[in-house]
């Protein structure tokens, strides 16, 4: 085997490997909807509203199956061997418990359900007392080496594993009480600040802002679509005003306080800006310019609908 | 607009997205990043609908913009930068002899690479375009495209000096 070949291979691998999103994703517009904050990520969900503006869709992705090409067709044969039979796999920061579970039923080829019924025997997996039996949030983002032999309690195990040693490179639990929060908390937080952060060094920022609206005075709900999609099975950076009458406990538009548990696998960086929030009287967030992932935040409703104003500006130059 | 435009603009982004994003994938190796690429070229694609009429043509066209887009220095200038991890795979199976995983090399040594001799290699082992394809479409000469490439070739294999063991592993 020479360069070119692998070189073949490995982006061959990476192509099928990386989960396109649905095409509901490129097609969102929603112009007409009121500003609101939280719109971290939409980077992706506004260009074609500038040329398209009728263009709304809802649940695009049931109408279809994922397009075809390049999607592996669940025997796993499309991803060579690395050696006695390995495969790589890599969970990645903010996927889901479904698409981690689905992504390892492709691996492996064998059936999703094998990994539904093992992701519910919580015990089996090691999860900490404190995730009540329930994994999401505890697959830890990381590239992981599958062997054909390993089966589906001992992959969900190992990603678990991996969650426990960085729980205690952080301190979470420590870290947890000092803050008067339960460590499930800790990592619902850093799921959503994972799911809304454009860059890592917003991360201690957009935690701050999930903290505030949690201790304001009168409390504040804390308004983050993500987890209204999550609570919906929904994928997106903008739930529609539909989505957000959702009766689900993960719409953060109707219910005080934080969604019941994580609404995805947040990675270390996300655990440790949920830790170590950054200090400041932040309210709202907004990214002003997409292009350049520039996240600002503002303290006050007159400052938050200015930053959203510099959000339509940039929009319109681009 | 043409009113033909939305159903059909629809059915591509339904049928090819999933296809563009996965070379958008390669092209930046970041996902946010090949999000924004594909939501790009597809604004860029829809203003230009009326004059394409065939899929093929759609599609070609689509593509052109998205490698133009991301080797132009404007928009490789605002472009996040690429998180290279580094890190090494967490073994599942601890029994076995450690192997090296050479993909993981490889992946981390593309992202060394520059957005032009990253998408040069794309086009050519991925999508399998000649020389001559490959210089039309990022507007350079086929000598160039020529050199990138075997320049590029070098450098994966410099960067991953395990490459190298390739034959014994296999």
């Amino acid at each position: 085997m020479n360069i070119e070949e692998l070189l073949r291979e490995t982006l061959s691998d990476m192509a099928r490997q990386e989960e396109p999103p649905p095409p509901g994703r490129f097609l969102r517009a929603g112009t007409s909807r009121s500003p609101r904050w939280g719109l971290a990520l939409a980077a992706a969900a506004v260009t074609v509203m500038v040329v398209a503006t009728t263009l709304v869709v809802e649940g695009l992705s049931t109408r279809r199956a994922a397009p075809g090409g390049l999607t592996g067709q669940g025997t796993g044969e499309w991803l060579a061997d690395t050696g006695q039979g390995r495969r790589p796999l890599t969970v990645q920061e903010g996927q889901r418990l479904s698409q981690i579970l689905d992504q390892l039923s492709r691996v492996t080829g064998k059936p999703l359900k094998e990994f539904v019924r093992a992701a519910k025997d919580g015990d089996a997996l090691g999860l900490p007392a404190y995730a009540k039996g329930a994994p999401e949030g505890f697959l830890f983002p990381s590239t992981y080496e599958v062997s054909p032999r390993s089966g589906p309690h001992e992959l969900l195990a190992a990603m678990v594993a991996r969650f426990n040693r960085a729980a205690e490179d952080t301190g979470l639990v420590e870290g947890a009480r000092r803050m008067g929060r339960t460590p499930l908390e800790i990592v619902t937080v850093a799921s959503i600040v994972q799911a809304e952060s454009a860059r890592e060094r917003d991360m201690p920022k957009i935690a701050r802002v999930i903290y505030n609206r949690l201790d304001a005075t009168p409390r504040m709900r804390l308004q983050l679509d993500s987890t209204v999609m999550y609570g919906l099975g929904k994928y997106g950076a903008r739930a529609s005003d539909k989505d957000l009458t959702s009766r689900s406990r993960y719409n953060t538009y109707t219910h005080l306080g934080l969604p019941p548990g994580s609404i995805g696998s947040p990675g270390e960086d996300a655990i440790r800006a949920a830790l170590h929030p950054a200090t400041g009287p932040w309210l709202y967030f907004v990214t002003t310019d997409p292009r350049r992932a520039v996240t600002k935040f503002a303290a006050s409703e007159r400052e938050f609908f200015e930053l959203v104003e510099e959000h339509r500006k940039n929009l319109r130059s681009r | 607009m043409d009113p033909g435009f939305e159903t059909g603009f629809r059915e591509f982004v339904i049928d090819r997205s999933g296809a563009l994003f996965r070379t958008a994938y390669l092209l930046t190796g970041d996902r946010h990043a090949a999000e924004d690429l594909v939501q790009s070229a597809l604004a860029k694609t829809a203003a230009k609908w009326s004059d394409l009429r065939d899929p093929e043509a759609i599609e070609g066209y689509v593509r052109r913009v998205m490698y133009y887009e991301q080797v132009s220095w404007w928009r490789r200038r605002s472009r996040v930068a690429e998180v290279s991890t580094g890190r090494l795979p967490d073994r599942i199976d601890e029994g076995h002899a450690e192997i090296v995983d050479l993909r993981l090399v490889m992946r981390t040594a593309l992202a060394r690479l520059t957005p032009r001799q990253r998408a040069m290699l794309v086009l050519r082992y991925f999508e399998d375009r000649s020389e001559t394809e490959i210089a039309q479409l990022l507007g350079v000469r086929v000598g160039s495209v020529r050199s990138q490439i075997y320049r590029s070739l070098e450098r994966l294999k410099q960067a991953a000096p395990e490459l190298s063991t390739v034959r014994e592993l296999r």
